[in-house]
């Protein structure tokens, strides 16, 4: 079989072990980086580099961070006595977009699933606890995903934190219904759902 | 509802058709392997996002395309007049290129233009339901037929049954898991509970949603079952299930929960949860006695038609819309005076579309319909 220089190979190799790209496209990624300017590919070539270098996890949080301290957790205006709990970063960065909430947050690191192989132990719950017992936030919220992995992992956190002592009030994140749409328009399982989380209207 | 339009494209042995079709009935007839069976399952495909024949999307494409896809307009009596299109990907890879750019994935479902994340979008958009001569093992084969036909129904009239179908599916499979684990002594007993609740949540949903459906599909089949046996016999239908027999949804939960418990020694011992949904039954007696064992032939093939056509009277009781019927060959098996019947009671509904090996005495005889004939994955109005 004919192949390519070596170099070019190894790049076409190793991008085609990348998420969504096949052999094709990782042909076509590597010609356009060849034809592409020296500095662009070394911007590129760094910026991969340092992206395992130079990003850590938060001490507190576990979000991604440069330093001991992510900047939400290091934010003295954020309000420390709420910990917002998700499964990734990217779920944080989709709560943090709205500029809605104030509190802090624990990146849990995924959901159980005994199926893939998650246990309890594979996720940062006993840091979570340790946390609330050393901070002793005053709410919990549960924003894990609204798939059965989720709801599983959500339920397993509530009894863990309620078996604490002088446990935090603990909530669920909503399912709402999308905006600016009428309720004739919303989807029937997004309906159905809305309606079995419905909550106690407060005065 | 009625289908207006359907296009198929490398769908079986169809390369290429458009085709028009009416309200009321429409026939097709051709010989074996013509593409008669194929057509219909198009139609059910758009209802149900599933084909009837198999679960391997990729043989619904044709042998030597890398892709194929199915079109269909439909009309609903008040606004809703979905079109739906489906991409799927065939057994044969072709040029990534040539690909279609929606088709990430295996299938792509598309409703008004938006792509579905999740079948339970589609599913209940254009409801369908299909008479074929397998529908005989829905009284002769085991309980795990009649859940599936219990399935396709529910779904297709609420896609929140779906979604609690999907999720209980889900919570099944990771609790066996966890079992197996726990079995081996690599799992907490502890880790078990929100498995269990979620199975308890959905599961106890579904099995409410059957016994009601159950309930009212009982009647119509068994008024059905009477007219078509010459008012000679008496067809029950009867949910068989630990949840049976309770109606309050929290009661229901909380039995389920209880009985979850009482068998943990058993899962345990087998590595799976042996109680719930999963393990439904809908019992099919006819005078009494259990139509799979004591029926015969012939009855069991009335039996089986009462309960696909109470199946659409219910949807369209449910609904206020009759669903698309398709009607698979299924006339041949039936004596002249019930396929006569049949074509009558099948007369009620909006949209009928038939198929037929060879050119039936009593189609010929109801004298109405548009005629089609079908030749080699082609097909030409008569
Ligand atoms: N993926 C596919 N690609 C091409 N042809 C296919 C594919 N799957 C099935 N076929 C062929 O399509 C033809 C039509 O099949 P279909 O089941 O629709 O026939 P039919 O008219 O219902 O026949 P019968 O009267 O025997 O039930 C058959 O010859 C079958 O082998
Ligand atoms: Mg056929
Ligand atoms: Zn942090």
């Amino acid at each position: 079989m004919l192949r390519y220089a070596r170099p070019i190979q190894q790049l076409i190799e190793a991008l085609e072990k990348l998420p969504g790209i096949g052999p094709k496209t990782a042909q076509r990624l590597t010609f356009f980086l060849l034809r592409s300017s020296e500095q662009d590919v070394r911007t590129l070539g760094e910026a991969i580099l340092s992206l395992k270098g130079e990003t850590q996890l938060c001490q507190q949080c576990y979000n991604y961070c440069t330093a001991e301290l992510c900047p939400i957790c290091e934010d003295p205006h954020r309000d420390g006595s709420v910990i917002c709990v998700v499964e990734e970063v990217s779920d944080l960065m989709a709560l943090e977009r709205p500029g809605e909430y104030q509190g802090l947050y624990h990146v849990i690191g995924g959901a159980l699933s005994p199926v893939e192989n998650v246990k309890p132990s594979d996720l940062r719950i006993s840091e979570l606890l340790e946390r609330i017992k050393q901070t002793l936030p005053q709410e919990i919220i549960l924003a894990t995903s609204p798939t059965v992995e989720g709801d599983a992992t959500a339920e397993y956190l509530r009894e863990l934190i309620r078996a604490l002592p002088d446990p935090p009030r603990i909530t669920r994140i909503a399912l709402g219904l999308p905006v600016g749409g009428d309720l004739d328009y919303a989807d029937q399982v997004t309906l159905a759902r809305a309606l079995r989380g419905r909550t106690v209207m407060e005065d | 509802m009625q289908i207006s339009h359907l296009a198929l494209h490398n769908f079986r042995c169809y390369r290429q058709i458009d085709l028009d079709l009416p309200p009321g009935v429409s026939i097709f007839v051709g010989p074996n392997a013509s593409g008669k069976t194929s057509l219909l399952e198009a139609v059910l495909v758009l209802a149900t996002s599933k084909s009837p024949r198999t679960t391997r999307d990729r043989e619904l494409v044709y042998w030597t395309a890398s892709w194929g896809s199915i079109s269909g307009q439909f009309r609903g009596m008040d606004t809703s007049s979905p079109s739906i299109r489906i991409v799927l990907r065939g057994a044969v890879s072709g040029d990534e290129q040539d690909l279609p750019s929606v088709l990430n994935g295996a299938k792509h479902i598309e409703v008004n233009g938006v792509r579905c994340d999740s079948v339970t979008e589609l599913v209940g958009q254009a409801p369908a339901v299909l008479f074929s001569p397998d529908d005989l093992q829905l009284v002769k084969a085991g309980p795990a037929v009649r859940r599936r036909f219990l399935n396709t129904a529910l779904a297709q009239l609420m896609p929140r049954y779906l979604d609690d179908l999907l999720r209980y599916r889900r919570a099944l499979r990771q609790r066996n898991e966890l079992l197996k684990q726990m079995q081996a002594g690599r799992a907490m007993g502890s880790d078990l509970a929100p498995w269990t609740s979620q199975l308890v949540e959905t599961g106890s949903r579904i099995s409410g949603d059957r016994q009601n459906f159950i309930a009212a599909l009982g009647e119509d089949a068994g008024q059905l079952h009477t007219t078509l046996s010459d008012h000679s016999e008496q067809l029950t239908l009867q949910y068989d299930s630990v949840l049976a027999g309770i109606d309050d949804p929290d009661e229901k939960a909380e039995v389920f929960r209880e009985e979850l418990e009482r068998s943990h020694e058993q899962e345990l011992h087998r590595g799976i949860t042996v109680i719930g949904p999963h393990r439904d039954e809908m019992a099919v007696a006819i005078d009494g006695y259990a139509a799979r064992q004591f029926a015969s032939q012939g009855q069991q093939r009335t039996a089986a038609l009462s309960l696909k056509l109470a199946e659409a009277q219910v949807m369209q009781k449910r609904r206020g819309e009759p669903p698309i019927l398709l009607l698979d060959d299924c006339l041949s098996e039936l004596d002249a005076a019930r396929a006569a019947k049949m074509v009558e009671l099948a007369g009620q509904f909006e949209q009928i579309l038939i198929t037929s090996a060879g050119s039936s005495s009593v189609l010929r005889e109801s004298n109405y319909g548009a005629w089609y004939e079908i030749t080699d994955g082609r097909i030409r109005p008569q």
